[in-house]
């Protein structure tokens, strides 16, 4: 016999803490406008990274197209999202698979 | 307070500053929303107050670059800004430049606008006063960077 479908509560519940186990990415996509300087900038002061660190991933946006700046848990993902976005930086979060 | 000097030439800085000052009308009216729309559009909530605070900060921003760009001496070449406007007016030009860049270098592509491989002479008017602009609002963020740092 196979177990009972959970509730609908039960269920929207399990999401959730599956939801928030799951790690997520924020990604900065290229855009034309930014300057490159302006770009390091913002990753150091939102990230703290050193001046390589922050030109490596600069260089990452610029040739790939986008660069993974951080994974970690979904709010403090939405936090560096809304932070890079005030900078006017394109930026996405995806789960990280 | 932060004082530099342009390089470009004053007559041109005056011929373009209406231009600029066109963009910085539009960019309230700009739905940034779409630009930069919250990542958890499904939380209505969340979307509601991720815009709105982005409103409050995107205001804040077009200030500080309201008082760099109305600065007396900017037509004759010259950027005063007092230090704490700096970090705010230097987002405030990026916003700019990505409404000069949609709305009068439309014609360009991204990756001839990255390059600068592009014939200017065969640009009309409007688009060559637009890019004159785009690269001064460029000279203007990238001094401030320096003086922040």
């Amino acid at each position: 016999m196979s177990p009972s479908l959970p509730a609908p509560e039960l269920k929207e519940k399990i999401e959730e803490q599956l939801d928030t186990a799951k790690l997520w990415k924020v990604i900065v996509l290229n855009d034309p406008v930014n300057l490159m300087n302006y770009v390091v900038m913002v990753f150091r002061k939102v990230f703290g990274f050193n001046e390589t660190k922050a030109n490596k991933h600069m260089m990452e946006v610029h040739e790939l197209g986008k660069s993974v700046l951080w994974i970690g848990e979904r709010e403090q993902a939405e936090s560096y999202v809304y932070q890079l976005q005030r900078w006017k930086l394109q930026t996405i979060m995806e789960v990280d698979d | 307070m932060i004082e530099f000097r342009l390089q470009a030439d004053s007559r041109i800085l005056r011929a373009i500053l209406p231009k600029i000052e066109e963009a910085f009308a539009l960019m309230s009216k700009h739905p940034w929303h779409v630009t930069f729309p919250c990542p958890t559009l499904e939380d209505e909530d969340l979307s509601s107050a991720w815009d709105e605070s982005l409103d409050q900060e995107f205001s804040a921003d077009r200030i500080a670059l309201a008082k760099l760009l109305r600065g007396k001496k900017l037509p004759h070449g010259y950027v005063e800004l007092e230090e704490e406007s700096a970090e705010s007016a230097v987002r405030g030009l990026s916003e700019l430049r990505l409404i000069v860049r949609q709305n009068l270098l439309a014609e360009i592509t991204d990756d001839q606008l990255e390059s600068g491989d592009f014939d200017l002479e065969k640009c009309k008017g409007p688009v060559k006063l637009g890019y004159f602009s785009y690269l001064i609002l460029a000279e203007i963020q990238e001094n401030l960077i320096s003086c922040m740092n």
